[in-house]
Order: structure tokens, then C-alpha cells, then sequence
């Protein structure tokens, strides 16, 4: 479905992705953790071609890329099959929360004015803002410019849906209602690869879960083979600091 | 003889400083008059480089941004040489320039015609575009670029492309960073068209002061043409205003 292999990125002579191999089935939510500078970030990049690797392929669905002979073709092919949450939200300034979600289907798939923005509609009342349609993104919470930046990525039925730190430049109080529909669209099957720091909502949402430490996969696997049961050093000592918690809820 | 005199009574005039400088209201009026006729003209003369100023500059602006391979530098060399020299000396050196390289290609095609018959304004309309062009590049690429990466990456990571990002995304967010940039720099070629009397253009001043030749009433003549300035930069300031409130309005 999504297969990453042997990915590598440096900036300058800092190598941040050191051969990163992953698969993504269908349908299934994976969680990537890791401490920051991990590389965590610049994989999701590298993926959709926000940033251009260095070596490596990248394959969704039918389209297979070597990064390193990329066409313009291939990355804009790339680019339609996957969508992005970012973390600091990104909505078009110059648009309405409509707008912003019907910009995707109506531009670039073409999709009949009128039906993107019914739709858009719909999604928007999905993620609970059915009364902000004619906002601008400045009129909106970071929670819910957020929950509009969801709505946008499904508006284009990605394959997958890369989601960035969805919450990290969000207000402790916005996080739950983020966090919310993103567990919504999770059950529908969406196909997601998530980077987060939010422990408990990794647990609860993904079916893997992938601990990277300087540019490379440490270990991957359930969340239950991950947070109660890491075989590597590395992952047990980046849990216990970053959830102490779980020592004592087990 | 008739020089002569007229020569002598100003000296004298200044000489005893007894006789105060009357200001010459009628005449005045009508330098005021004779100057409005050549509103048209100066305009013309503003926009017309504003218009080439501004699809260029774009242009230009674009493939700057972009760093396309050799144009970059060209374009880059360009806006140094135009915009690190006094205007006088940019419309000298590209009206001898043009003047000679016309002659020379002409005389190569063994054409007939010659620089002295290209009407002095057509060559003050390009040289004034050139220029425009060079300043208006620089002004619009730094709104532009003022327009913040995560909104590019975020209409990429929709799969737009570039032609549309920029179409639907980053013109339509820099405007209101560029409007007040433009006017600042419209109003800088307004008044910049003066100069086009070097190469031979009857102008705004020097219509006018064709008028005073005959009377030496150069203030009159001077403060008409001022009064003139003033009121068109007024109204362009006027008009940039309306257009940024009506941009940000929108956006």
C-alpha cells in the first residue's frame, strides 16, 4: 500500500534520515514517536515530497518513486494521493474555512464547484464547525483551525493522511477536541501515519506504533508490544521519561 | 539688443534689491492652466512603465523566486546596474545607448531610417519602462516572499501546482503587502518622468517653462508645475489608499 525504503536525508552534513524502511497497510493507523531531531518530521516531508530526499523509493498505491530521479510528474502524482495536518495548521489565510476545505477538490481535482462545497459542508459538520463555514482562518481558535485542517486533508480522499504534530502548537485545553476527530476518522479506515507526542492518544488510536531515534527505525509493533514491552534500550529509556505515568498504571 | 536689455533690467533689479519681487498672480493662473494640459501626458508617461512595470516585475519577481538556473543571475545583474544609479544617469546612458545601437543595426540592414526619427517619447516610454521594470522586480518579490512558507507547502501538499499557488495562493496574499510598496514606487515614477525633458521630450516642466522664457516669471512657472506634482502624487496616495482598504477588506 505505502512502502518507504531505504530513505535517506541529510541537511548539510547533518544526516537525518540514516535508511528508513516502513510499510503502511491499508486502513491502518501508525504512530511514529521518537525524540525530537529524531527525524520523525522529515520522513512525513519526505514522503509527500515537502522535502526531496536524498536516496531512496517511495511507493503509494501504483505510483513508484526513486527520489533521487524524481519527475515534476511523479512529486504533483505524490502530492494528490496523500495530504497533510500540519502542525501549525497552515489554512490559506486568504480563504474561508469553506473555501479552504473546497479549495483541493475544486482546484485541483476539478470536482463541480457546488458539490465540493456541499461536501465541504458535510466535513466541516463532521469535525463540529458547522456554524464557522464563512470564517477566516484569524477568526478561529488554533483547535479549530486545526479541525479544519483535517477537514481539508479528507476532503481530497487520500490515500493517506500524514499528520504532523497535529496538536503540538495547540493550547493544553484545544488538545482533547483535535485529538476527538482524529480517533473519529480513525475508525473510518482512513489510512494515517501520525507523529505525535501525545502518548495516551498514540495508545488508544494506532495499530503500530514506530519508535525512531537519529534516523532510524528502532523497533516497531503494537502499542501494547511497544509501551509495556520494549525490547530495545533506547525505546524503554524515551518512555520512561516522556511518560513516567504509565510506570504506575500498569 | 533686445537680449541685452532685458538683461540688464533683471541685473538691475537684483542689484538695487529695492524692487521688491512681485508675484505675478494672473500669470500664474495661467502657467497653472497651460501645466493641467500636460496632466495627460505625465501620466501616460507613469503608467504606462507602471503597466510594463508590473507584468514584468511579476514575471521577473517569479523567476527570481523560483532561482531558474542563468535567468536568476541576468535578472540579478540587471536590478544592480538600474537600481544603484542616480535615474538621470540611467536614461542618459540608455538613450545614447539606444541612439548608437539603433544607427548601428540600421546601417547593418542597410534601412533607411535613423535614431533621429524615433519620436523622442516612444524612446522615453521604454526607457521609463526599463527602469520601472528593475525597481518594480524588487519591490514585488519581497511581497512575495513575505507570503509564509507553510501556506505554499500546505497548497503543494493539497497537489496544486505551482502556476496555481501562486494564481490562487501567494499573489492573492501579497497583494496587501505589495499595494503600498507599488504606490510608494508609482508615485517615485511620476515624479521620475521630469527627467524625460533630457532626451527631448516637451514635458509637464518644460512645457510650462517655455511659457515663462519670455516674461522670466520662472517662479510662477516652477511653483505651477509643483502645485501640479502635488496634487497628482495626492491623488495617487488617495487612490493606494482606497485599493488597500478595499484588498484588505477582502482578504
Amino acid at each position: 500500500m505505502i512502502q518507504v525504503r531505504n530513505l535517506q536525508k541529510s541537511f548539510g552534513s547533518n544526516k537525518v534520515l540514516k535508511g528508513i524502511d516502513l510499510s503502511v497497510e491499508e486502513g491502518e493507523v501508525v504512530v511514529i514517536l521518537g525524540p525530537s531531531g529524531s527525524g520523525k518530521t522529515t520522513l512525513l516531508r519526505c514522503i509527500n515530497f515537502l522535502e526531496k530526499a536524498d536516496e531512496g523509493e517511495i511507493v503509494i498505491g501504483s505510483t513508484q518513486v526513486n527520489a533521487r530521479h524524481a519527475t515534476k510528474r511523479q512529486i504533483l502524482d505524490i502530492c494528490r494521493k496523500t495530504a497533510m495536518v500540519f502542525q501549525s495548521f497552515n489554512l490559506f489565510k486568504n480563504k474561508t474555512a469553506l473555501e479552504n476545505v473546497a479549495e483541493g477538490p475544486v482546484i485541483v481535482q476539478k470536482v463541480e464547484k457546488q458539490k465540493a462545497l456541499e461536501y465541504g459542508r458535510e466535513l466541516l459538520k463532521n469535525v463540529g464547525l458547522s456554524d464557522k463555514y464563512d470564517a477566516y482562518p484569524s477568526e478561529l481558535s488554533g483547535g479549530q483551525q486545526q479541525r479544519v485542517g483535517i477537514a481539508r486533508a479528507l476532503a481530497l480522499h487520500p490515500e493517506v493522511i500524514l499528520f504532523d504534530e497535529p496538536t503540538s502548537a495547540l493550547d493544553p485545553e484545544l488538545v482533547g477536541e483535535v485529538l476527538g476527530v482524529i480517533k473519529k476518522i480513525a475508525k473510518k479506515g482512513i489510512t494515517m501515519i501520525i507523529v505525535t507526542h501525545e502518548m495516551s492518544f498514540a495508545q488508544d488510536v494506532a495499530n503500530r506504533v514506530v519508535f525512531m531515534d537519529e534516523g532510524v527505525i528502532v523497533e516497531q509493533g503494537t502499542p501494547q508490544e511497544i509501551f509495556l514491552d520494549a525490547k530495545e534500550e533506547r525505546t524503554k529509556q524515551f518512555l520512561k521519561r516522556i511518560t513516567p505515568e504509565y510506570t504506575y498504571q500498569i | 539688443m533686445a537680449i541685452l536689455q532685458t538683461g540688464l533690467r533683471v541685473n538691475l533689479r537684483y542689484a538695487t534689491g529695492i524692487n521688491m519681487y512681485k508675484f505675478d498672480y494672473s500669470f500664474f493662473l495661467h502657467e497653472l492652466w497651460v501645466a493641467v494640459t500636460y496632466i495627460p501626458l505625465t501620466l501616460k508617461l507613469s503608467m504606462i512603465p507602471m503597466v510594463f512595470g508590473l507584468v514584468f516585475g511579476t514575471l521577473l519577481a517569479i523567476l527570481r523566486i523560483q532561482k531558474v538556473p542563468v535567468l536568476n543571475t541576468l535578472i540579478k545583474i540587471y536590478i544592480l546596474i538600474f537600481r544603484s544609479m542616480p535615474m538621470v544617469l540611467m536614461i542618459l546612458i540608455l538613450y545614447f545607448s539606444f541612439m548608437y545601437g539603433f544607427d548601428t543595426i540600421a546601417e547593418l540592414m542597410h534601412l533607411k531610417i535613423r535614431s533621429g526619427n524615433v519620436p523622442p517619447i516612444i524612446l522615453a516610454y521604454i526607457i521609463l519602462s526599463i527602469v520601472s521594470v528593475a525597481f518594480m522586480t524588487e519591490s514585488i518579490r519581497t511581497a512575495l516572499q513575505s507570503v509564509q512558507k507553510g501556506q505554499v507547502e500546505a497548497a503543494h501538499s493539497i497537489g496544486m501546482k505551482t502556476s496555481a499557488i501562486y494564481r490562487r495562493i501567494i499573489i492573492p496574499q501579497a497583494l496587501p503587502v505589495a499595494i503600498p510598496i507599488l504606490g510608494n514606487t508609482f508615485i517615485g515614477l511620476t515624479k521620475g518622468t521630469a527627467l524625460v525633458y533630457m532626451i527631448g521630450v516637451t514635458d509637464l516642466i518644460t512645457g510650462v517653462k517655455i511659457e515663462a522664457n519670455a516674461s522670466y516669471r520662472y517662479l510662477e512657472a516652477y511653483i505651477a508645475i509643483a502645485v501640479i506634482y502635488w496634487l497628482l502624487c495626492i491623488a495617487i496616495e488617495q487612490g493606494i489608499r482606497l485599493l488597500s482598504h478595499r484588498v484588505n477588506a477582502v482578504s
